[in-house]
């Protein structure tokens, strides 16, 4: 408990709390000061010389035209008074509405704190500090006001309230250089409520509300990509250097990271799930990913790969070696992640039984904590064949040390190191292409620009038209592929069904081989 | 006759999307039939990604320092990314967003704000907006 005491701190402070609070509307902006919990009712801010008090800007109240405490009106933030005087300059803009019964008039009250009520404000203290305006009305009054002792230094909050109101004509009051002995005491975080102590057991600087590591003091939140709880899809076709048929099915892997930070918001961990979706692929391929921005030394531990083939060296650190940039490779033969039910190929056959993959969880944890931006920075590639030379990347992403560069160039790949393409044929076709949510991939021989009918448009305009082509928007998706997709997630039994996926496959074969 | 119409469907689709259209003069073909007929231009990079800088405005003449941390979600209300903030000052969050995304919701204590991603950024500020309701018409 005595430790927990310990721990127990304010976490509002570090600059020190002021010992006034003040309002000189230097900022010339209403919303600035509202930002920091003051309150306006029909005042703003004025800069015409015939107004400003002081400075370059005063605050200036509509016509007073009746004795409503609350129709014009500056409310200060939350602040714990101190003793000695609130006090202001003020005057009226003209002597309008000041003859006879007619009057102009300030009264300053305090507000209690009660947690019930709306806004935490609770019951209006009225001390009878009162100002009339008196002659002359347009001359600058320096109003000086003690705090009534029964709130000075009582510890606890109040807001001060200054009320303008009046009787007759059409005249307005101007108010600056407004200060109030006392300790700022409000939350502009938290709707402007009096300050709260916040507990933060293991002292980081992030209250335990916040930290979802509360008792970590090397971890207090998550990032993600593509967002919580969601996966994006990588998808190769496994050719190269030689084309495809692209139904970009050859291996589909599932991505998901959770970036976890400390409270100097830098990343001590990473943690990968990866799941292979389909595998449509006649060799067996394998996965890497390369961190463009970290080396390998900045990686303490990588856990979670699964190793079998034998090809890849690795560091003591689990990091590739050989590599200048840190790359890690999650698995080096696809087979041994997922799980065949029977058939060639591996979720990419209407009719073929579905199979369920292994769900890799890759853990790396840095030496030294990271930028999120340089971590979140990666290189997904496909290693062909179990081939650690042959790697296939994303379009002009660069491949790392261990690729074979003699295979550029050579047949349908038009790659050119010199000037940073690569992956690209000479009509600037991708052999592998990232979407950032999960991927309904075409099925086997399924040309993905029949199966998703924006795609086409999507790249003929450079992105710049149906730049959302992979979702399940009406129109995106052709008839047959809608059908087989929905095979694939819900397996449906039924011959009708059945005599159309083999009239399409027909038709598949026939309209692209 | 309900068990003839899948089939028939099929069928129709066959014999209609087997034809190619060359009577276009127009050098790029709208209607490709295969990937390998795409044409597209030699910049394309294919990404359905892109880089989005959230520039946050401090707010300014704070009499005390508040740091806690902001989330900041997308439409579907889904974490991406959280950082510890400090309000008084001026800062930037870089993420990685789909292409498609249009818009950010940014929570920050009681404080959540949706907004507009122009281009490859965004913009939030602690300084609440002011509708002025509260004034003179001639005062707004």
């Amino acid at each position: 408990m005595k430790k927990l005491a310990l721990y127990i701190t304010i976490l509002y402070t570090s600059i020190g709390f002021a010992q006034t609070v003040s309002l000189d509307c230097e900022s010339g902006s209403r919303s600035i000061d509202w930002g920091n919990c003051w309150e306006f009712g029909a005042i703003s801010y004025r800069n015409k010389s015939n107004e400003v008090i002081n400075g370059t800007w005063t605050a200036r109240g509509n016509s007073l035209t009746n004795s409503s405490l609350t129709a014009c009106f500056l409310k200060s933030p939350w602040l714990l008074p101190a003793s000695g005087n609130i006090t202001f300059d003020t005057r009226l803009l003209n002597t309008s509405g000041t003859n006879g019964s007619q009057y102009k008039a300030i009264k300053i009250r305090f507000i209690t704190h009660d947690v019930n009520a709306s806004n935490e404000q609770g019951v209006t203290i009225s001390d009878e500090i009162d100002y009339t305006y008196a002659s002359p009305y347009t001359s600058v009054k320096n109003l000086s006001f003690a705090i009534p002792s029964s709130i000075a230094n009582s510890g606890n909050p109040y807001k001060v309230m200054f009320s303008f109101y009046g009787q007759g004509g059409n005249n307005r009051p101007l108010i600056d250089d407004i200060v109030i002995p006392g300790t700022y005491y409000s939350d502009p975080s938290n709707g402007c409520v009096p300050l709260a102590q916040v507990a933060d057991a293991d002292n980081d600087g992030v209250s335990d509300d916040d930290d979802e590591y509360p008792n970590d003091q090397n971890k207090a939140y998550t990032s993600y990509y593509p967002a919580a709880g969601s996966f994006g899809t990588i998808a190769f076709e496994d050719l190269w250097p030689s084309k495809g048929d692209y139904d970009f099915n050859d291996m589909v892997v599932d991505y998901s990271a959770t970036y976890i930070l400390n409270a100097s918001n830098k990343v001590v961990e990473t943690k990968t799930q990866i799941y292979v979706r389909a595998v449509g692929a006649g060799v067996i391929n394998a996965f890497g990913i390369e961190y463009p921005s970290i080396s390998p030394s900045d990686i303490s531990s990588v856990n979670g790969y699964v190793h079998n083939a034998g090809y890849i060296n690795l560091n003591a650190n689990g990091t590739e070696a050989g590599q200048t940039n840190a790359v890690i490779i999650p698995f080096d033969d696809v087979e041994a992640v997922i799980n065949r039910v029977g058939g060639l190929f591996y979720n990419v056959v209407s009719g073929d039984a579905m199979g369920q993959s292994d769900s890799l969880n890759i853990t790396t944890i840095f030496s030294t904590p990271q930028e999120l931006s340089d971590v979140s920075n990666i290189n997904p590639f496909m290693i062909k064949a179990k081939t650690r030379t042959l790697e296939i990347h994303l379009p002009d992403y660069t491949p790392t040390d261990l690729a074979d560069m003699a295979v550029f160039g050579t047949s349908d790949d038009d790659s050119d190191p010199n000037t940073g393409r690569f992956y690209k044929t000479p009509e600037n076709l991708p052999w592998a292409i990232l979407i950032p949510q999960r991927f309904d991939y075409p099925a086997e021989k399924n040309d993905i620009i029949l199966t998703h009918t924006k795609f086409a448009g999507w790249a003929q305009s450079s992105g710049t038209s149906f730049n959302n082509w992979y979702e399940d928007e009406s129109g995106y998706r052709s008839f047959f592929n809608n059908l087989l997709q929905q095979y694939l997630k819900n397996k449906p039994q039924g011959n009708t069904l059945g005599l159309v996926f083999t009239v399409l496959k027909s038709h598949t074969k026939f309209h692209l081989q | 006759m309900k068990k003839y119409f899948i089939p028939l469907i099929a069928a129709g689709f066959l014999l209609s999307s087997c034809s190619r259209d060359n009577g276009s003069n127009n050098p790029i073909n709208n209607n490709p039939e295969s990937f390998e007929e795409l044409q597209v231009s030699n910049s394309f990079d294919w990404s359905t990604t892109q880089e989005v800088t959230l520039q946050i405005e401090g707010l300014p003449n704070m009499l005390q320092t508040v740091s806690r941390v902001m989330r900041i979600s997308n439409s579907q209300g889904k974490t991406l990314a959280k950082k510890v903030i400090r309000m008084d000052e001026s800062s930037s969050i870089t993420l990685e967003l789909p292409k498609a995304q249009s818009e950010l919701t940014v929570e920050y204590g009681t404080i959540e704000k949706t907004v507009s991603i122009q281009g490859k950024s965004a913009r939030f500020s602690f300084i609440p907006v002011d509708n002025k309701s509260d004034l003179d018409p001639a005062d707004r």
